[in-house]
């Protein structure tokens, strides 16, 4: 019986094509992780300006609440949200192409 | 020098040389585990399986404790990702590559035999991709990719008698599943009557 099941396992398998690595397949891995690396440098600098960008946005802001005589809430919302700018990086890239498009009519 | 001294000198030197050299040294092995899993006709994606699987293994070798050896825990990071790949493209069309088509056209001067040759490989194929994933792998390693026991339970990370019998189980296992499919095959003398009923 196991006999018979080998010999149509063997049959089945046996004109199948054997799948073959590209020749190129180690210095392709090598690309992709220094490709991987330098992205994950280039987020990190994202990170660093959007941080510098957050705290200007902190400071002017603080100007202008204190120059004007808006209700006391308002600038304890405004900076409460000011730290999900830092989403807009860890968003996927999908995303922040819709956030692009939505927001082109309305800086333009 | 050993795995171990290799992954050693890449963690204190960051020299990517040192990775390459553990790529080159597991990128067959990785491949044939991954079109294991994977199955025929799937090339394509085992090679993008493995490009995920060395990119994977780059970011967490700092995680390598050296509890198990190194192959050991590369294929287990291999086998992991190459059974997520399959559960996530069951509903994808498989990718054939052109240089495999001219193998899936009938080549026998007798199409009614090309016809029950294809129906009963069909059936097989069917019942073997309805296996656990680790007898189909271990089928797969064993018939398909001709590997020798000793290599499959280093793949699998397994004892050899635990391959052994786990091909037993897996050929009983599909000789079930076809019977319950055709309801001959127990009784058929030839494979290529299994896609008739009697």
């Amino acid at each position: 019986m196991n006999d018979f099941a080998e010999r149509l396992i063997r049959d089945t398998l046996k004109d199948e094509p054997r799948p073959k690595l590209s020749a190129d397949f180690a210095s392709t891995v090598m690309d992709n992780i220094e490709r991987a690396q330098q992205k994950r440098e280039l987020s990190k600098r994202a990170v660093i300006v959007l941080a510098a960008y957050w705290f200007a946005v902190l400071i002017i802001s603080g100007f202008i609440f204190a120059s004007l005589k808006w209700p006391r809430w308002f600038p304890i919302v405004f900076i409460a949200l000011t730290p999900f700018v830092f989403l807009a990086a860890a968003a996927p890239r999908g995303l922040r192409r819709l956030g692009a498009r939505l927001l082109r009519p309305i800086l333009s | 020098m050993d795995d171990e001294k290799v992954v050693a000198r890449f963690l204190e030197t960051g020299d990517r040389a040192m990775f390459g050299i553990l790529v080159e040294r597991y990128q067959d092995r990785i491949f044939r585990l991954v079109a294991s899993v994977l199955g025929p006709y799937s090339s394509a994606d085992a090679e993008e399986v493995c490009q995920e699987v060395f990119l994977r293994l780059y970011r967490k070798i700092r995680q390598f404790t050296g509890q198990a050896g190194f192959g050991t825990w590369l294929y287990r990071i291999g086998y992991n990702l190459a059974i997520d790949w399959k559960r996530r493209a069951r509903f994808k069309l498989p990718h054939v590559p052109i240089e495999e088509i001219p193998s899936l056209a009938a080549s026998s001067s007798n199409p009614l035999e090309d016809v029950l040759t294809k129906e009963t490989k069909d059936l097989v194929a069917m019942a073997m991709e309805d296996l656990p994933d680790l007898y189909r792998t271990a089928l797969y390693l064993f018939y398909w990719q001709e590997r020798p026991v000793e290599e499959i339970a280093e793949l699998l990370g397994i004892p050899e008698g635990t391959v052994k019998s786990q091909l037993f189980r897996a050929r009983n296992l599909l000789k079930d599943k076809l019977s319950r499919i055709t309801g001959t095959v127990g009784k058929a003398g030839s494979p290529s009557s299994t896609g008739r009923r009697s």
